[in-house]
């Protein structure tokens, strides 16, 4: 298979210029006076660490830092400075004098709250290079992602991002999404640095994430840092909260669909702190109801539960503990069943070794499973598959220099894949067909640097090597035909002889404020992904497989360049952001046509590999202070995909092909009592396949295609609205009752959005056919309350 | 309380679900009238049949149309050349049988043009015995009545790709495309037309064809499209290997034919 070199000379070119100029200017630098700080920063009023941070010399904006993930800092400071500033959205900032006494120092932030008054209720303001740094990423905070009204009213993280620019649902309502043309699959979905495969619940309408356990998600567009990898387009990294080691918190909500609670501890006097937290969903209860015993006996719920535990040794060394477990029932009588669910466990060490040196030391666990059943366990088919990583994680990041950022480590993850499909037929249950367990070892080492090149630039260059090898199971054979070659008990096991590849994944962004008000960020990188998710529809669900890249399977190999502006005033309310981007993939997979995906032993010949192209540009106008905030986000972009295989090699529309792509989105505070908040959305339809013709064939009166993807749904809009009601300014004596009432109506004019086409014969004119549009929703109403003790 | 819960959960669903439905206009793609050529040869008995018809746009009232002035050639390993003439777009004839590993040549000249391919026969499955039994039901109360299903039992053989049809009482079934791939681990017991219900009094005739693999794979994709798709179905013509653009099938297996009547 031959392999795209375009931007290969490109990278290599690029990383020698940049290696032989950071030696010469680490050469030539005298550091000067400099003090090295670090630290914390925490929220004053729960102890959950603040994440994103900034972190600045007042005397010069142009040196400072933010938090990493886990709150922490490292700062140079040049002589010269005195003050030392650490704000953060919605808290006051709070201004350290220096010299500070020696040692990491923890710094706690007041949440802005009414009672400050307004003069202090504004935004943040951010310089350009702050804002040029964040370009090609976007971070959103619980309290954005709950204004916004959402599906069956649940404050999903998912359904918020799919509002941004570059970022786009598979589906209505669905939890999948594609950013920047790349697959569904494509996207690294972390909690506390554990993978999800599958973050959905109710076949994509709710995402996993629990907003009351989240602390904070990114989504890393462009300019993937060279620790992350493993997938072709986008790493949304979602962290928990670490929960309230100041005092005993409960709080949660009650909804039409579902219910969660939340409950937040300090433990041994405030040097650690526990959070619990669980959802559940109650359609089945009403089921209980039904006089029919079969609607009793049927079960259609979801729950999960979010745990984390942490604890501060002293003040340079902190553990954490984090789990994720849930699960979906839909059992329909005895003619249906699909479950699945995710579990993730994270065990992790921050040392702060020294004022210039941070290290962290993960153990992760995740394992993803589902059985998919037709009938019973006396008569039914049935699909059982999964996939489990063990994985090993550490990074360092050392302060090496007022000028550089040195960051470097290793992550090891040991994957099995599993996958069965059997049949049951009284006492003549029958195996189809078992895949013999694989496993395969994925293996990293990254380096990189953030170069402060002057005042206003820096350069972000870092190179990531991968290495994916198959170290158990069977290594198939496929003939010229691509059709398995012998029978599986006689292929090479793995474990005889691992069988691997690997690459370089070079990354490398140049940030920096060309004006005192505009950013700038231009990016290139190369990422591999070994896991392909093959699936034939374009929503994704969970009966989508996982399969590893092998002797037979290649890596995807995706590389882009991104080039992204950024205005706005350092205090104020208006930014702007434009974006353009660039992208080819590599050996994209996809099902032949005619593919047995029954047959596990035999995927490997039931793909087909193909390659991608995607571009568009970006818009982005953001307000975020005042009485009404909100955003406008508009896409422009294309997205083809082409496989030998498919209408002779001709490139066709990928189903992320929507060509404009729009989402404006107000939250308007009328009063301190009443929020008042609405979004709307519009995309082009969704590119399809849809017949051309009808022939007979052996009696059969079958549809005649043309070609792939050449035909488009109708375009796709709708108009959420909602109210948030809070309690006046005389608290009710129970706690409980100081909540408040969430009501909102997703679709609220009702349109009618295609989710699929049906051709009927028509009703009026028999023997002509006319095609149908199902819609999945029309109007959504739901109300919530929301509590806290 | 309880009927207010439920009123109140159903009312929202209907609210939910209200109007979902309607009739849209579509542009789609210019239709390009092609022939389907489905011809099927029982290697074991030399029958041939099948038709060839022309393909009509989609939004025509009329149905697919026969081609006229059709003739069909198949030609084995031994060079003997069997034609069987095509009458309204129906083909019905004999040819010969064939043996497991010999290649077989179809041709079929359509108003002077010549349409090719050829396939090799697979090994044959033959099958063991048909079995009747009662039908449970589904778990919200249907059928009632006392209805059956028809199991096909297959020997202990290695991996099989099987195309299973039925005759019921003189009509040959056509809404469901079963394929099934053996796994080579034993005896297999499949239920006909995955699961159909019979009636008391049902005169049933199974065939059970053993295909090669590109024929499975047309017959599969040909399941996924009539069937409304399915896993592994993406939209489009299920790939065959006329020489020109053509719709159908030139399938070339070995049948083995029981029977049984639903007591």
């Amino acid at each position: 298979m031959k392999r795209r070199q375009t931007f290969a000379p490109m990278f290599r070119g690029a990383l020698l210029v940049l290696l032989a100029a950071w030696a010469a200017a680490a050469a030539a630098q005298t550091p000067g006076r400099t003090t090295a700080i670090s630290g914390t920063v925490v929220d004053a009023s729960t102890g959950e660490s603040l994440i994103g941070a900034s972190v600045l010399c007042l005397d010069r904006p142009t040196a400072g830092t933010t938090t990493n993930a886990y709150g922490t800092f490292n700062l140079f400071l040049e002589a010269g400075c005195t003050q030392v500033a650490v704000r953060f959205i919605g808290y006051v900032t709070d201004t350290l004098r220096l010299p500070l006494p020696a040692g990491p120092v923890r710094v706690e932030l007041r949440p802005i709250t009414l009672d400050l008054g307004a003069a202090e209720v504004v935004a943040e303001g951010t310089t350009a290079l702050e804002r040029a740094a964040r370009l090609g990423s976007v971070e959103l905070r619980p309290s954005e992602v709950r204004a916004i009204p959402q599906l069956f009213g649940e404050r999903d993280v998912i359904k918020a991002i799919q509002l941004l620019p570059g970022v786009q649902a598979t589906s209505e309502g669905g939890s999948g999404f594609y950013v920047r043309g790349g697959g569904a699959d494509q996207n690294l979905v972390l909690l506390d640095e554990a993978p999800v495969y599958n973050p959905s619940h109710l076949l994509g309408f709710f995402s996993i994430f629990n907003g009351d356990a989240i602390n904070s998600a990114e989504l890393y567009k462009s300019g993937i840092p060279a620790r992350y990898g493993g997938r072709a387009s986008s790493v949304l990294d979602v962290r928990m909260k670490d929960g309230n080691a100041k005092k005993l918190t409960a709080y949660g909500g009650v909804g039409l669909i579902s219910s969660r609670l939340t409950i937040e501890s300090p433990v041994a006097q405030g040097r650690g702190s526990l959070l619990v937290s669980g959802r559940r969903t109650y359609a089945d209860l009403f089921l209980l109801l039904s006089k029919e015993e079969a609607l009793r006996n049927t079960d259609l719920y979801f729950y999960d539960l979010n745990a984390k535990f942490s604890y501060r040794l002293n003040d340079r060394h902190r553990v954490f503990g984090s789990f994720y477990g849930g699960r979906d029932d839909f059992d329909f009588g005895d003619s249906f069943l699909l479950r699945w669910g995710n579990r993730t466990g994270t065990v992790r060490w921050n040392a702060l070794w020294s004022d210039r040196l941070f290290g962290n030391t993960s153990v992760i666990w995740s394992d993803f499973a589902y059985r998919l059943g037709f009938g019973n366990e006396e008569f039914g088919f049935f699909r059982d598959a999964g996939i489990r990583d063990v994985q090993l994680k550490e990074d360092l990041t050392w302060y090496a220099h007022p000028d550089h950022t040195v960051r470097g480590g290793y992550q090891g993850i040991l994957h099995t894949f599993t996958d069965e499909v059997s049949f049951a037929a009284g006492s003549n249950g029958t195996t189809f067909d078992s895949a013999p367990r694989r496993m395969a070892l994925e293996s990293a080492l990254y380096l990189e640097d953030t170069w402060s090149l002057a005042a206003r630039w820096k350069v972000l260059a870092g190179v990531r090597y991968a290495r994916f090898d198959l170290v158990d199971g069977p290594l198939y054979r496929l003939n010229a035909e691509r059709e398995l070659d012998g029978e599986v008990a006689d292929m090479p096991s793995a474990a005889d002889g691992a069988h691997g590849q690997g690459g370089f994944e070079p990354r490398v962004a140049v940030e920096g404020a060309l004006t005192e008000r505009l950013g700038l960020k231009l990016s290139a990188e190369r990422n591999r992904q070994y896991l392909h998710q093959v699936s034939n529809t374009s929503a994704g669900n969970p009966t989508d497989l996982w399969m590893p890249a092998s002797n037979n399977i290649a890596p995807i190999v995706a590389d882009q360049i991104s080039l992204d502006l950024t205005s706005g005033p350092e205090s104020g309310a208006f930014t702007w952001t434009l974006g353009g981007y660039y992208k080819q993939l590599d050996d994209v997979l996809e099902f032949k046509s005619g593919a047995d995906v029954f047959a596990p032993t035999t995927l490997e010949s039931e793909v087909i590999a193909g390659s991608g192209e995607a571009y568009g540009a970006e818009v982005l106008l953001r307000r975020t202070a005042g009485a009404v905030t909100g955003w406008v986000s508009y896409t422009l972009s294309r997205s083809f995909r082409s496989f030998a295989q498919v209408d002779g090699g001709a490139r066709f529309p990928a189903p992320s092909d929507r060509i404009h792509n729009t989402a404006v989105v107000v939250m308007w505070e009328v009063s301190p009592r009443a929020v008042l908040s609405a979004n709307w959305v519009y995309h082009t339809g969704d590119p399809a396949t849809f017949p051309s013709g009808f022939y007979y064939l052996n009696g059969r009166l079958v549809p005649q295609y043309t070609e792939r993807n050449a035909g488009r749904f109708p375009a796709y809009h709708r108009l959420d609205v909602g109210v948030t009601l809070r309690r006046g300014a005389k608290p009710a004596a129970r706690a409980w009752a100081n909540g408040e009432w969430n009501f909102s109506v997703y679709n609220a004019y009702g349109r009618e959005n295609t989710y699929l086409i049906d051709f009927r014969e028509s009703e009026s004119e028999p023997g002509r056919i006319d095609p149908v549009s199902i819609a999945l929703f029309k109007w959504v109403p739901s109300i919530s309350y929301d509590f806290r003790f | 309380m309880t009927r207010r819960l439920a009123l109140f959960f159903g009312w929202t669903t209907a609210l939910l679900l209200a109007g979902c439905e309607q009739v849209i206009e579509l542009d789609t793609q210019p239709h390009e009238a092609l022939p389907s050529i489905a011809l099927r040869l029982d290697a074991a008995s030399g029958m041939v049949f099948g038709s060839v018809t022309r393909s009509v746009d989609f939004y025509a009232p009329a149905n697919p149309t026969p081609v006229q002035n059709v003739v069909v050639t198949l030609t084995g390993p031994d060079g003997v050349a069997h034609t069987v003439v095509a009458d309204l777009g129906l083909v019905s004839g004999e040819a010969a049988p064939y043996a497991e590993g010999d290649r077989v040549t179809a041709e079929v000249e359509i108003d002077g043009e010549l349409y090719r391919a050829s396939e090799v026969v697979a090994p044959a499955l033959a099958l063991d015995s048909l079995e009747v039994r009662p039908f449970e039901g589904f778990g919200f109360g249907f059928p009632a009545d006392s209805v059956y299903q028809i199991f096909c039992h297959l020997p202990s053989a290695p991996v099989r790709n099987l195309l299973i049809e039925a005759i019921v009482n003189g009509e040959y079934l056509t809404e469901t495309v079963q394929c099934f791939k053996t796994s080579g681990d034993g005896p297999t017991v499949v239920p006909v037309l995955w699961g159909r219900i019979f009636e008391p009094g049902d005169v049933v005739d199974v065939f059970v064809w053993s295909l090669p693999e590109n024929s499975y794979d047309f017959w599969v994709t040909l399941g996924a499209v009539v069937d409304g798709g399915g896993p592994g179905s993406v939209p489009g013509n299920p790939l065959n290997h006329w020489n020109r653009p053509a719709l159908g099938h030139f399938t070339l297996a070995p049948a083995s034919i029981r029977s049984i009547t639903v007591p």
